[in-house]
């Protein structure tokens, strides 16, 4: 018999896990794209085509052939990186979508990274100084952010730093003044490392200009969350009997509540990253539509107001399977950091 | 004021049974928390606004896809305290409307997550095996994406509208609902009262029925108060990209994509509809965390979005 | 013998959402250097109210009202914060119940004594290390170096209360306070830790304070008693003495309800535990007590010396000694 250790057993399972999932994904979408109300085929060729036309793209499409072979067809183009063609830019989606990643890729963890590091803190400090008048500020004040809803949030920031004091963009990525005289060497897509890479001061500061109010829209839920979660973790955390027992033994109180206690609001971390990150992959769709910011989200706004379904279909399959991933690395990484689980 | 409305439905001046001393002490719970109480109170002004709307709307025709070209863009004033939109609408009236779109949305679309999801979870968890792990899995598939995603992915299949949007919506939400019934009838089910009734020859069905579900409800009922809020910001976002509420509904979110267009010259337009967002999911929001606190302290459940 | 800990007067209450709960109204208790103290009672009589009141750890509803607790010469109601802090674990320590969850899940057994040592001898972490293995020798734990890499979940309970008591004793404290430390084991590993704490009565200076709810228990191991009911110390004498010549009613009351092997029907104290938040006026034991007088109603017993070393606290016994 075969003995392996809890730890190894577990992600073995998680894999396993995770691949049936995996397919479970590609069947929803292709069923997606099936379930359709309007004919692909006559959404391909345009409206203005005639029958023949719509035929030969029936055809073309495979569209007439039976639907287990069409999701086999749909398998194989997957597998080949073939996400098919954008209606609206009549480019590979997956061309696309590489495009544009990066641009969001540098919101999404600015914004993560303001929300969670203002966060954080202000969470253990409300745990610390539970029931005050601070406490009832931070739980007010985080359940307010939680409840806004981005496009709202990102429209009156706009309002207030653009058009009011007139100290911030409005949206895009960059001036075009800059783009033009002080342009970036794209070397990892990311505007922010680019600039730092080759010196580009001036530029520097304009990308960061016009990347903060976008970061900060999408940094209130993460933050809201962050300090819901670390209040709470810290809360439960500090009722526990070994807190008590350490406190017993004199150890000082600033070790108790920032190492013996923090330690246990690692795996909750770890959770509101993977939360804030999957939060923040669906939320950048209406941000980026706010501020126009020329990323995923954008593009994937644009696509479902003019209906491009290979566009839609190819970023939820992207997205789903980015989510299902960080779940993955999330569940593994908690369970490693238990000892409970891992050394068994 | 809202201490007499708690005497008058303080169930203790009705049941003298050996229940009271519970009830006492939820509803004890529930007034020393005050910021549910303040949810309570809100939710309860939201539906009689929703209730009254036709009765308070100074302009109920503009909610209802009248017209007045002569009045566009006005700001707010006292005859308009928000404004008038692109179409000359009153927005306040249009603000109180949607507060019955608003709740709609909310409650049918816990109430079909519910409905499909208790079930799902509550029989996989029950008889296991086969039928146990394959919905399951089912289970696991749907919350591999993030709900917003699969309810704008599945909104676009079908077309817009506001029906196909809570439909799109249900669809993306009751995995979770399943997952919770699914851990919570696995704990239940191995619990002795259960062995207990099996042996003395309960049928099945009642067990379930009467044993597990009742059981399963607390975490579920807490989940869903927390996720009306969520629910809510979810619709108004598929109608902000206009996938939800279509022209003239006075959807908030729909309001909000209208106002955006105009948003640098005229405010109002979109401020005041993404306020009465924020302010009905604020109030959803401390309802669920009160209920939370009540009902389930040692729970640490969050919103979704 | 000097007394190393005095209780006088000592009052403590719990404020709860439904109330004041009366929970602690000592009027006298002593403990000798080097002398082991029982305190017996049932569960919710107070008597880990006393041992959290002495740390002055009690949770944060819980207030001393008044009272003195000297302490060596000093009076640690009246000590703040950072002076308390010197004294836990390094000259008062005290074993909980639990053992697996006085320890934190998420770092080892090692860490968590060393730095104890750390805290109060100022140790390197090399010189704690050593201490510690010294110590787990002393406490019978076998393997030292295992276990000071092993996380709380890794060892058997009776393994964690050995490490705790090593812990609470690295610092060679004046005093321990043991607060039921067997009642989460098993009768065997009962009796091996009540073994253990025999064997180190006769080798350390310490002096300990047992709080258990287990009467036989408290006679295996101690020299004397104090019977606890509802926050009021009712008796305090020599085993021999409280077990020959019980004078309040309640410890009669728990000595007669031992089973012993031939009991055919096994006795009770009737009624119940009292309410605290509105405690039985006068002595609180009245309501219970079959030799209940008149003027157990109306006032509280004062603890009297009855010999030389047994007090007691009842209206029965005041007429003899007017």
């Amino acid at each position: 018999m075969i003995i392996i250790s809890t730890f190894r057993y577990y992600i073995l399972r998680r894999l396993i896990l995770s691949f049936i999932v995996l397919f479970g994904i590609t069947i929803i979408t292709f069923t997606l794209t099936r379930v359709i109300p309007t004919d692909p085929a006559a959404l391909w060729v345009g409206p203005h085509a005639r029958k023949e036309q719509v035929e030969l793209a029936r055809e073309t499409l495979g569209l007439n052939k039976p639907l287990y072979i069409q999701y086999f067809i749909y398998m194989n183009d997957l597998l080949h990186g073939n996400l098919g063609i954008s209606i609206r830019t009549h480019r590979p989606v997956i061309e696309d979508m590489l495009t544009f990643l990066p641009a969001s890729l540098e919101l999404i963890i600015s914004g993560m990274m303001l929300g969670i590091i203002f966060g954080i803190p202000l969470g253990v400090f409300s745990a610390l100084k539970k029931d005050s008048h601070i406490d009832h500020f931070n739980r007010i004040a985080s359940i307010g952010f939680a409840s806004m809803p981005s496009f709202w949030l990102g429209m009156i920031l706009q309002l207030i730093f653009f058009k009011h004091l007139g100290i911030l963009p409005a949206g895009g990525r960059i001036s075009p003044n800059v783009a033009i005289f002080s342009p970036i060497n794209r070397i990892t897509g990311f505007y922010t490392i680019d600039c730092l890479l080759s010196g580009n001061w001036t530029a520097l500061f304009d990308v960061l200009s016009h990347m903060l109010l976008p970061a900060l829209t999408l940094a209130a839920y993460p933050m809201a969350l962050a300090t819901r979660m670390i209040r709470a973790t810290m809360i439960e955390t500090l009722e526990e009997d070994y807190i008590r027992t350490a406190r017993a033994f004199g150890i000082p109180d600033r070790i108790i509540n920032y190492f013996y206690a923090l330690k246990n609001a690692i795996p909750p971390f770890i959770t509101i990253l993977a939360l804030s990150f999957a939060y923040s992959l669906t939320e950048t769709f209406l941000i980026e539509y706010v501020f126009d910011w020329p990323g995923l989200g954008r593009y994937a706004s644009l696509a479902i107001i003019s209906v491009d379904y290979p566009a839609i279909m190819g970023i939820t399959l992207f997205i789903a399977f980015i989510y299902l991933f960080l779940n993955l690395i999330v569940d593994v990484i908690i369970a490693y950091l238990d000892p409970r689980i891992r050394l068994r | 004021m809202k201490k007499s409305l708690i005497k008058i439905i303080n169930p203790k001046e009705f049941f003298k049974g050996p229940r009271v001393r519970e009830f006492e002490y939820t509803f004890y719970v529930i007034r020393k928390n005050s910021l549910s109480m303040l949810g309570l109170f809100g939710l309860t002004l939201l539906f009689i606004i929703a209730l009254i709307a036709p009765y308070i709307a100074p302009y109920p025709e503009d909610a209802l896809g009248v017209t007045h070209p002569e009045k566009v863009f006005l700001p707010p004033s006292l005859e308009h305290p928000f404004g008038t939109d692109d179409l000359g609408r009153d927005i306040f009236s249009r603000v109180l409307y949607g507060t019955r779109i608003e709740l709609t949305i909310g409650l049918i679309v816990i109430f079909l997550s519910l409905i499909i999801g208790l079930p799902l979870g509550v029989i996989s968890g029950y008889f296991g095996g086969f039928i146990g792990e394959f919905i399951m899995r089912i289970t696991d598939m749907f919350l591999s994406f993030p709900p917003l995603l699969l309810a704008l992915a599945i909104s676009v299949s079908l077309g817009p509208s506001l029906t196909n949007a809570m439909i799109a919506i249900a669809i993306a939400w009751w995995p979770w609902y399943s997952r919770l019934a699914y851990e919570q009838t696995i704990s239940i089910r191995e619990k002795q009262f259960i062995e207990a009734a099996k042996a003395a020859g309960i049928s099945e069905f009642r067990i379930l029925f009467y044993h597990i579900l009742p059981n399963c409800l607390t975490p579920l009922i807490v989940q869903a108060s927390m996720d009306l809020g969520s629910v809510i910001l979810t619709a108004a976002s598929l109608s902000f990209l206009g996938l939800g509420a279509q022209p003239p509904q006075p959807e908030w979110g729909l309001m909000c994509n209208i106002g955006r267009i105009y948003f640098l010259t005229s405010w109002w337009i979109a401020t005041f509809p993404g306020l009465a967002i924020v302010v009905t999911v604020l109030i959803l929001n401390l309802l669920g965390d009160g209920l939370r606190d009540v009902l389930d302290p040692r729970s640490r459940r969050f919103w979704r979005r | 013998m000097e007394s190393l800990l005095e209780i006088r007067n000592l009052k403590v209450e719990y404020h709860t959402y439904e109330g004041v709960i009366s929970a602690l109204d000592i009027e006298y208790l002593k403990l000798q250097k080097r002398e082991i103290l029982s305190l017996v009672g049932e569960s919710g009589c107070g008597k880990s109210t006393l041992a959290l009141s002495i740390l002055k750890i009690l949770p944060p509803n819980g207030i001393i009202k008044n009272g003195n607790i000297i302490f060596d010469g000093l009076d640690l109601v009246k000590m703040n914060e950072e002076q308390m802090k010197k004294i836990r674990g390094k000259r008062i320590s005290i074993v909980f119940q639990d053992p697996r969850a006085s320890f934190n899940p998420v770092f080892t057994i090692g860490e968590q004594i060393t730095r104890v040592l750390i805290t109060h001898k100022n140790l390197s972490k090399k010189e704690s290390l050593q201490e510690v293995e010294n110590l787990f020798k002393m406490v019978g734990l076998p393997d030292p170096k295992r276990i000071i890499n092993s996380y709380p979940h890794e060892l058997s309970t009776g393994m964690c209360q050995r490490a705790l008591i090593a812990m609470a004793l690295s610092c060679k404290p004046d005093l321990l306070i043991a607060d039921e430390p067997t009642s989460a084991l098993d009768v065997s590993i009962q009796a091996q830790i009540i073994e253990l704490l025999r064997d180190l009565k006769n080798k350390i200076e310490t002096s300990i304070l047992y709080i258990t709810h287990d009467l036989a228990v408290a006679a295996q191991l101690t020299e004397r008693i104090a019977v606890m009911y509802a926050g009021n110390i009712v008796e305090i004498g020599n085993v021999e003495d409280i077990y020959d010549n019980p004078l309040h009613p309640y410890t009669y009351g728990l000595l007669k309800s031992i089973p012993k092997a031939n009991t055919a029907k096994l006795e009770t104290i009737s009624g119940e535990v009292p309410d605290l938040f509105n405690p039985p006026s006068g002595c609180r034991f009245h309501p219970r007590c079959p030799y209940a007088i008149e003027v157990c109603k109306k006032q509280k017993p004062m603890l009297m010396n009855i010999t030389e070393n047994h007090s007691v606290s009842c209206f029965l016994y005041s007429e003899k000694n007017e």
